[in-house]
This record gives structure tokens, C-alpha cells and sequence, in this order.
């Protein structure tokens, strides 16, 4: 197994953990966590595979992918914040009023 | 000593997220998190992304890993069992992400690389490149950031002005 592979399967594995806990926890901060560590497994693809090619796009790419990483964090978590302060629960599955109740 | 120092790296990001995936308790999965997004950040570093790797200590570990926290503490102020997650539909997740990863694999392996010569990866390049052939997203990243900024300062405060409650 050279770098290159190992370093590919760290970003596969990465991925689907963010992937799991997206989908299974019932804590929409860990969700949220989920997410963030999806974006740092598709960083980290794009530095690894940047190191053997010329030239810095994959870094700057990067660079940018955290910044839109940022963003999302922030306003994400501020959706949260009112969400907790309206339904009294960070649990997604509560959050359900468009559902059409029989 | 390079290599054992990428493979410690790695092992280390790989334990903290399948930690991620089994803790219970909210702030040691903040912990756990932290310790991935470090780890990250070594391996930017033996990877020649020098600027990444500070980049990744700043702002995930020193900004997003603060907010997490923060609205962790705000958030679990009322529930009885504070602080505790559960988790649900977890067979159904863990297929889907073993299908996911099998998929990603799958296409590394199918996929022949263009191989072009590595260059050695420097600080300064990055910076040029920056200012000259990515200055138009860099700018459009600043407004991003400015809008999200108040659009998140005035989603999370309290409306005390407006007509419902």
C-alpha cells in the first residue's frame, strides 16, 4: 500500500463516517459534524491528489471548499439556535410541521 | 520518518472519526472531531499544503470547533438527559455508506491518472495565484463571507422587534 492509497482510503473512510453519522444521529449539531467531516474527506482527496500534479489548483480549490465550509457552519448553526428556541428539541426527526398530520 | 509520521497522522483521523460515529455524549464527539480536523491538518502539512494546514487550524479548529461548542451548550440547556445523542435507522446508514465507500474505491481503482510532473509546492504560487487567475472567486468568497455573516447574526438573534412573538 503506497501513500497515495492509503491516504485515499482515510478520505473514503472519512467520508462514509460523515456520511453514517448524517444519516443515524438524532442531534442536528452532530449532523452537522457529519457534514463537516464529509468537506475535510474531499479536502483532503483534493490536497493529496494536487501533490503529484503541477501547479497549486487543487490547494486553491481546497482553500475555497473551506470557506464555503465556513459559511455553512455559521448558518447553519445560527438555523439551529432558532429551531432549539421554537420546538424546544435539536432532534431533525421533531421538526415536522409541513408533514401532513392524519 | 516522514512516512511514519503521515501513517500516525492517518491512523490517528481514522480512530477520531470512527470514535465520531459510536460516542454517546455531544462534547466528546466535539473532541473526537477536534482531534480528526488536527490530524487533517499534520497531514496537509507533510503533504506540502502549508497554507491549508494553518488554514485548517485557525478556522476548523479555532472557529467551527468553537461554534460547535458554543450552540452544544446553548442547546442542551433544557432536555432532561443533557447532552446525550441517540441514533436511529443504523443498519440502513451503514449500508449506504458501505455502498458509498465500495463505489468511491471502485472508481479509484478503475481510474488511470494523468500523470504530469510534480512540482515542489510553495507558499508563494499560492499566493500569486490568489490575487491573479483566482481573484474573481477570492472576491466573490469575501462577499460569502460578509453575507453569511449577517445573514447567521440576524437568523440566530431574537427578533424582539418583529411582529411575531
Amino acid at each position: 500500500m503506497t501513500e497515495t492509497d492509503f491516504l485515499f482510503y482515510l478520505g473514503v473512510l472519512l467520508f462514509s463516517c460523515g456520511l453514517l453519522i448524517v444519516f443515524t444521529k438524532k442531534n442536528a449539531l452532530l449532523v452537522l459534524m457529519g457534514i463537516e467531516l464529509m468537506l475535510n474527506a474531499a479536502n483532503l482527496n483534493l490536497v493529496l491528489f494536487n501533490k503529484q500534479q503541477a501547479g497549486m489548483d487543487g490547494q486553491l480549490f481546497a482553500l475555497f471548499v473551506i470557506l464555503v465550509a465556513v459559511c455553512e457552519a455559521a448558518v447553519g448553526i445560527a438555523i439551529i439556535l432558532r429551531v432549539y428556541h421554537y420546538y424546544q428539541s435539536a432532534v431533525p426527526d421533531r421538526i415536522n410541521n409541513l408533514k401532513e398530520h392524519e | 520518518m516522514e512516512q511514519i509520521i503521515l501513517y500516525l497522522l492517518g491512523g490517528t483521523a481514522a480512530a477520531s472519526a470512527i470514535t465520531l460515529v459510536f460516542v454517546r455524549h455531544v462534547f466528546y464527539a466535539a473532541l473526537a472531531l477536534l482531534a480528526c480536523l488536527l490530524s487533517l491538518a499534520g497531514i496537509y502539512g507533510v503533504l506540502q499544503a502549508d497554507f491549508l494546514a494553518i488554514t485548517q487550524i485557525l478556522i476548523y479548529a479555532g472557529g467551527v470547533l468553537v461554534l460547535i461548542v458554543f450552540a452544544m451548550v446553548v442547546t442542551n440547556r433544557i432536555q432532561g438527559k443533557a447532552l446525550q445523542v441517540e441514533s436511529h435507522h443504523r443498519v440502513a446508514g451503514f449500508i449506504l455508506s458501505v455502498i458509498i465507500a465500495k463505489i468511491l474505491l471502485f472508481a479509484y481503482h478503475q481510474t488511470t491518472f494523468l500523470k504530469t510532473p510534480a512540482t515542489e509546492k510553495e507558499l508563494k504560487p499560492l499566493g500569486v495565484a490568489l490575487f491573479t487567475d483566482y481573484a474573481a472567486p477570492f472576491e466573490i468568497g469575501g462577499v460569502l463571507l460578509l453575507i453569511c455573516l449577517i445573514g447567521a447574526a440576524l437568523t440566530a438573534s431574537s427578533f424582539k422587534n418583529s411582529a411575531h412573538d
